[in-house]
Parts: C-alpha cells; structure tokens; sequence
C-alpha cells in the first residue's frame, strides 16, 4: 500500500500550485463535495477517501470524474466505473470492490484531466505509460512499484498534483 | 552453478509476486572533436539499443538486469564495424528490516553501482554486494566486488604497468581482475548541521601470474553541509597507500582533496552555481602521482588523466522547467607535480604550472517525457608557450545525444 510519504515530494514539486499539504487534503475533499451528489453514499464515499485502506475502482472511478468536472460531476457513483471503462479510461477487467493499481489510478487521471504524455504515451495509452509519465513529471516520486494500492489520501494528491499541472484547482 | 541455481530459484520465488517491468531504450551520439593526433577532426556515431527487466515487490524486493548492444563508427579509427554490448546491471535488492522499522537495512547484489567509496575511487559498477544499515541518525556501508567481469573501457582501472599493458590490448575485453572493499559511514548532523564521513576502501591485484601486483588502500574524510539560504558547501580529503610489487615503482602514499561550494535558487530559474577546486597529487613532497581504481578525465575536451593536478571549476546551471537545462562552465587546469600529465602534446621542457583552461556549454532538452535531446560542446585552450608548444591544436568537441525511452 502506498503511503502519504511518497507525495510529500510530489506537492513539493507543484508547490507553487498547492497549498501545504493538509489544507490541500481538506479542501481538496470539502471542494470535491461539492460535486458530489447530496445523498448517503456521498458520506459512505468520503469515509472510504479518508481511510487508509485500498481505494476501490469503483471509488477511484468516482472521485476521478467527479473531479475532473464536466458532464461527469454529477454522476452517481455506481455509474462511474462503467463510464470509466466506456471511455477507456480504466481496463474492462476492473471490477468495483478491485483495488485501483497506482499505474491505473495514473491513467484514469491523466485521461480524465485530458494530459499529454510522452510519444509512447500518445502511440499507447495506459497505466504502463501513465505512470511512466507521473514519474517523470514528478507527482510520484521515490520507489515505487507501479501495481501497488493506493489508499484515499494518496489518490486525492495524485489527482490534486495532476489537476495542478492542467492549472486546475481542486 | 549451484550458486545461480539458487539464486535463479530465490527469484522464482519473489517472481510471481512481484510487478514485472520490460522495457528499451534507444541512445544515438554523435560527435564531432579536434583533437591532438594524424587526423585533427572526426566524426563519431554510436547507436545503443539497451534493454532492461525489472521486478518489484513492495518496496521490500525488486530485481533488475539490464544489458545493452552498440554500434559505432569512427573516422578517426577508420572504421565503421565497432558491435559491442554489456550487461549493465544485474542487480537484486532486497531490504532486510521491517519497513516501519526506525533503522533500516538494505542488501543490493549482482551487478551494482558503485556507491559512496567505490564511487569516489572511479568505480561506477561492481561485481558483488553492498549493504547498507541505517540507525538513527548513522549510515553504515559495507562494499565488496570484483572488476574482473566489467568491460575494460568501462571501468579504466590503470594501477600498475599490466593494467597499462592490458589497456593496450584491443583484443583484452575485461578490466583487470581486483577485489574491491568498502567501509563507509555518514553521520548525519553530527557536527551542528554538518554530515560527517569516513571511509576506508581497498583493492587487491587478483591476477595470476602479474609483472607487478599492485595493491592499494584508501582512507576518506568527508565534511558537508549547509552554509546559509540556498548555500551548502562540501570538503573531502583521501589518502592513498599503494605497494607496487615491482621494484621499478616504488610504494608509497598519494592524496587528494576538494572542497566546493554549492548555491541553489529555485526561483530564479532552477539557477544553481558550483565552485569547486579539486586536487589530486604528483610526484615530489613525499607524495607520489595519485591514482584512483577508475580513472577518469580531467575535463571533457581536456580528455586526460586527472592526476597530479589541480583543477578550479565554475558551473552555473540553470533548470527553469523540467523539461529544460542549460549549463556553462569554465575550468582552469594546473599541474600539481614534479611528473608529467599524460599527454604526448605538453612540453617536455616546461617549468610552468598552467596547463590551460576549458570552457563547456550543454543544454538538455526533453521533446517529450520519453524523448530527450542532449548538446554539449567544450574546447580546451592549451597554455601555449608555457606548458604545451606555440602550435599545439585548440582541442574541441561538440556532440548532440538522444535519447528514447519506449
């Protein structure tokens, strides 16, 4: 599992975009609330953001669209992998209850922010490629294994990071 | 055998629990140089195409071996079918202590950069293991390789007249055969903000049947730390102890030094400056010629030895985006010795110190994450009329590398 350490860097390296780190953890959550459909699954889904346990592709899928704002803010949570996978955003094979690789958390935001990758990235998108590129842009940093689980927190600043380099603020 | 059966059936065993990783790069360097010599300007192309399989587990294992094939021509030696290839690295890592523990401990085997010593003596890759243990605020490193399997351009060990002889010797593809072993260690703040090092290194000669074996140690001292906002400063001191078996080269004791400022600005364009002046004895004073397990050069238009010399140095660099970087240096060479530099071109009759001075400008550029783009160009202006003859050529090179990661 992916720790909060690996990121600290990664908000370093866009610090001129993102505030400190737990203001930018709180408003990036409070912001995304406003997203997010008014019901009890909303707060079910927070709950399971704030906790360290594996992020689901369902739940990535979510927090991703829901983020990345478009037709998609306003979507229920259990239309998001579909749609996800629809896109060719996530792999046809992920299911909901799935932990999300740090790879395919990768593509998912680079898809949905709409960011360039490299000439390899444009020739073959996907995680393998993703990763490839937040590496090298700096928004994962240090040792790490592309199919590892990421938990909510780190998920919230990949995407903080990647919405950062579309000058995006969440 | 039985040794890589195990080591093949240690990593059928991590294998299919870990995320596997191919991929390849394609390096193309070409490189247009005046240098002393019967030809005074040549081209030299060199394709690489480099392949790597990595694994990793958790942030408890991972395995990578590396390896690539070249092809290069060159004018200047007239001909067009230079084929080669290495393995570059054969590395397995594996870290020892729990990973929430406070100290840690760290094992890297196979085919490993040379870190720390090894680094600092000229040794970039090893043949053996290193393994690190961190406590508190401690670094203990324990070194130990083998040359005898590394290409002998790559690793350029020249301590004793058979590796000159062997260096000599197109059809010799390995470097000599040595045993490398380190002990480093790092205190971290230990003395207010600064780090303090220690270190002592050897190599022992292992090939049979030599004209010379050569052994030698090396102690190391080490001193950095931060001088103010965006200032930090770095000392090092070594000593040498070499014992030359043949009479013809006496044993004796060598040293090096260097001491460098640092000063880093992230807000005006990445702008970052080094001040560095490095040292490495000569002959005379009680000292003899230095000379590191891997020998490296002075400068890179200035392409000799860097022994009995010493050498200031001015870098500025700047990195105003990822993607872009931009550096200019100027080096000023001086000779530190009684002997000689190694250099057919310098003036046999000369009594001055100034050797000359070399200036370098490089830019880096990636196209793209994967694509990246390289050009340096760098001349040396000879001292004429005081250490190297009033014709001696301006010696120059300018090269453009690229690189794709796929």
């Amino acid at each position: 599992m992916i720790g909060f350490e690996g990121y600290i860097e990664a908000t370093k390296s866009v610090q001129e975009k993102v505030p400190p780190m737990k203001v930018a953890l709180l408003s990036i959550a409070f912001g995304l609330l406003a997203f997010l459909p008014l019901c009890g699954q909303s707060s079910q889904f927070m709950d399971r953001l704030s906790s360290p346990s594996a992020l689901s592709c369902e739940d990535a899928a979510y927090l991703v669209l829901s983020a990345s704002g478009g037709s998609e803010s306003t979507l229920a949570l259990d239309k998001a992998l579909s749609l996800a996978q629809e896109k060719k955003w996530l792999s046809a094979k992920a299911s909901a209850e799935r932990p999300i690789s740090l790879a395919a958390f990768s593509h998912l935001a680079m898809s949905a922010f709409g960011l360039s990758g490299g000439l390899m990235y444009s020739l073959a998108p996907g995680p393998r490629y993703a990763f490839r590129e937040l590496v090298y842009r700096g928004v994962v940093v240090g040792r790490h294994d592309p199919d590892e689980k990421l938990d909510g927190p780190s998920a919230l600043r990949i995407l903080n990071a990647v919405a950062a380099l579309k000058g995006v603020d969440l | 055998m039985k040794k890589i059966i195990l080591l093949l059936c240690l990593l059928s065993a991590f294998l299919p629990l870990a995320a596997l990783d191919l991929g390849l790069g394609i390096d193309s360097l070409s490189q247009i140089s005046g240098i002393p010599g019967d030809i005074p300007v040549g081209f030299t192309e060199s394709l690489r195409l480099s392949a790597f399989l990595s694994a990793m587990s958790g942030r408890r294992f991972s395995f990578r071996l590396a390896g690539f094939g070249d092809y290069g021509y060159s004018s200047f030696a007239q001909e067009a079918n230079l084929l080669g290839g290495n393995l570059e690295s054969l590395e397995l890592f594996l870290l020892l202590s729990p990973e929430a523990a406070p100290q840690r401990i760290a094992l890297k085997m196979g085919r490993i950069p040379g870190e720390a010593g090894a680094k600092a003596l000229g040794l970039s890759t090893l043949d053996g293991l290193d393994l690190l243990l961190s406590v508190a605020q401690t670094d203990i490193r324990l070194v130990a390789g083998y040359t005898g399997l590394l290409r002998a351009s790559d690793a350029a060990i020249l301590l004793s007249s058979d590796d000159f002889l062997a260096s000599g010797d197109p059809s010799i593809f390995f470097a000599p055969p040595r045993l490398y072993y380190g002990l480093d260690l790092r205190f971290v703040e230990l003395l207010g903000s600064a780090d303090l090092g220690l270190g002592f290194s050897g190599q022992a000669d292992l090939r049979q049947g030599a004209l010379d074996p050569t052994n030698s140690q090396y102690l190391r001292l080490l001193l950095s730390g931060p001088l103010g906002r965006g200032l930090s400063y770095d000392l090092s001191g070594l000593l040498e102890f070499i014992q030359h078996s043949a009479q013809a080269e006496p044993s004796g004791i060598a040293a090096a030094a260097s001491a460098g400022i640092q000063w880093y600005d992230p807000a005006r364009l990445g702008s970052k400056l080094n001040l560095d002046i490095d040292w490495a004895s000569g002959s005379g004073g009680g000292l003899r010629r230095y000379a590191p397990i891997g020998t490296s050069d002075a400068g890179e238009a200035y392409a000799i030895p860097f022994a009995s010399m010493l050498r200031l140095k001015a870098a500025y660099l700047l990195a105003p985006t990822r993607d872009f970087t931009a550096a200019l240096g100027l080096t000023a060479f001086m000779r530190a010795g009684e002997d000689t530099p190694s250099d057919p071109e310098y003036l046999s009759t000369a009594t001055g110190v100034w050797l000359g001075e070399e200036g370098l400008v490089s830019l880096g550029w990636s196209v793209l994450s994967d694509l990246r783009l390289n050009l340096t160009a760098a001349a040396f202006l000879p001292a004429w009329g005081i250490t190297y003859p009033e014709t001696a050529p301006l010696r120059w090179k300018a090269a453009l590398g690229l690189r794709l990661d796929i």
